[in-house]
């Protein structure tokens, strides 16, 4: 199917993007179970209500920023070699991405309970992507006899867990910079050191 | 001009590759797996969320009714379902 615009239709979505922008910038810096869609308004320069003309509830601009990050995420992710089958490459690769994104991961991994089901599910769902990447090098690995024989998800689940448990208290590991470029090799160190034979 | 969307309006998949785009329109909203070669949308909402829900019990290890849960709110939420 497909959809023609007109140049209304192109200046309704060129606002709902600056939307998207902003509050993708203001969940980063302040939370994203604190920032006001009243902050994202006066940010992006419209009326309160006008927001909520491009998004009907404050939960359809959550699920739409994480969607919004999701698909650049998953973009980011796709770059790197993603074909390999060398489960370090796809870490690393992996850590990458949330060090582009970090800001937003660390607001992800410190609040993912808080949110409304419809944005858990949009994080799950970008998890489900990486994973089908992660787990197939894994279990190459299990088959060749290099890694121990652990279920898929509780291995992705394990990697995770590390990740965002780090991520969610980055305050405490790594208050200035970023966290992934102090302790990234190390997390990542010692996980493979947990899944080797 | 045309809208190019890059995740399914069905599904939520990033579309990238030519190939996950029926006939290989990149102006096409749904993906591949959602739509039939005109781009025309041929699943259905209780078949999207089953097939996510199933991806994320295989993937993570979700327990299956918290999985329908996350996939029902999570899509009812993309264009094509949208009310």
């Amino acid at each position: 199917m497909i959809i023609a615009e007109t140049s209304r239709d192109v200046r309704k979505r060129k606002t709902r993007d600056k939307i998207l922008r902003i509050a993708y910038e203001q969940f980063s810096a302040d939370g994203i179970t604190k920032t006001k869609t009243l902050d994202v308004a006066r940010q992006a320069e419209i009326s309160h209500g006008g927001l909520f003309v491009h998004f009907s509830t404050r939960e359809e601009l959550v699920v739409e920023v994480l969607k919004d990050f999701g698909k650049r995420a998953w973009q980011e992710f796709s770059g790197h070699n993603t074909c390999s089958s060398n489960l370090r490459d796809l870490l690393q690769a992996h850590l990458d991405v949330v060090q582009e994104f970090e800001a937003f991961y660390c607001r992800i991994a410190a609040e993912l309970p808080l949110l409304p089901k419809s944005a858990q599910g949009s994080v799950f769902i970008l998890h489900n992507g990486i994973s089908h990447h992660l787990q197939s090098a894994f279990m190459t690995g299990v088959r060749a006899g290099k890694y121990k024989k652990i279920s898929a998800p509780m291995f992705f689940n394990s990697w995770i867990s590390l990740l965002y448990y780090y991520l969610g208290n980055k305050e405490l590991f790594t208050p200035r910079g970023s966290i992934i470029e102090a302790r990234g090799s190390e997390l990542l160190e010692h996980f493979i050191t947990l899944i080797e034979q | 001009m045309s809208a190019q969307c890059e995740a399914c309006g069905s599904c939520g998949m990033v579309m990238e590759a030519p190939e996950e785009f029926p006939r290989n329109n990149l102006q096409s909203i749904y993906c591949v797996h959602c739509s039939d070669e005109d781009g025309n949308l041929t699943t259905t909402f209780d078949a999207v969320v089953e097939y996510t829900a199933k991806d994320l019990v295989e993937q993570q290890s979700i327990d299956m009714s918290a999985a329908l849960q996350l996939a029902r709110d999570t899509i009812s939420l993309y264009p094509a379902w949208k009310t």
